[in-house]
């Protein structure tokens, strides 16, 4: 699972349709101190994260299929699972 | 997913069996600012409404031929939606540790 920052949303009408109802967000990957990691990349939402929220996401066909009842055959890999409340950092991963 | 804007169409007759009948189109990755981003690449369509110039999002991977009612395919990139609009709500600059709640 890797973390990331909610900085906004899509909207699409017209899509794959195992996609339907669900909400994408653009999430930012962050390293745990909070600096951005990469591009931006768009998920699925299922915990009802918000713009500028600390989230968890998964990138993993499997645990996404799994997830969002898509088995077998869903085109999905990101997937908001969860809002972080709080990061612990006691040794920094750049050492 | 990435955000990607469709440039061209691919023609190939002679192709895998399982390709038969698929639609290429050229997908150039964008940021949610509109700016190209890395090399441009080819995917299948799974919207079947996607075309040039229209901003869409890309499944990469083994996810990329899913999208495809014969998913038993071999494709590396997918078009799953096509983009009515993009809200970027945060600027995406260097944070804080989120605060406590």
């Amino acid at each position: 699972m890797f973390l990331g920052k909610v900085i906004g949303n899509i909207v699409s009408t017209i899509k794959h349709k195992d996609f339907a109802g669900f909400k994408l967000m653009l999430v930012q990957p962050m390293q745990p101190d909070g600096s951005p990691w990469q591009d931006p990349l768009i998920c699925i939402d299922i915990v009802g994260a918000g713009e500028g929220e600390t989230v968890l996401y998964v990138d993993e066909g499997n645990s996404a299929r799994q997830l969002l009842n898509l088995e077998p055959s869903g085109p999905v890999r990101p997937v908001i699972v969860g809002i972080v409340d709080e990061i612990q950092l006691s040794v920094s991963s750049s050492q | 997913m990435q955000l990607a804007k469709v440039i061209g169409t691919v023609v190939a007759s002679q192709k895998h069996e399982a390709l038969q009948g698929i639609k290429l189109l050229i997908v150039q990755p964008m940021t949610p600012d509109g700016k190209p981003k890395g090399r441009a690449v080819v995917a299948v369509d799974g919207t079947a409404m996607a075309g040039p110039g229209e901003t869409v999002f890309v499944i990469g991977g083994r996810e990329g031929a899913l999208v495809l009612e014969k998913w038993f395919t071999p494709v590396d990139h997918g078009i799953v939606g096509i983009v009515d609009d993009i809200l970027v709500a945060v600027k995406a600059r260097k944070g804080r540790l989120p605060s406590r709640r």
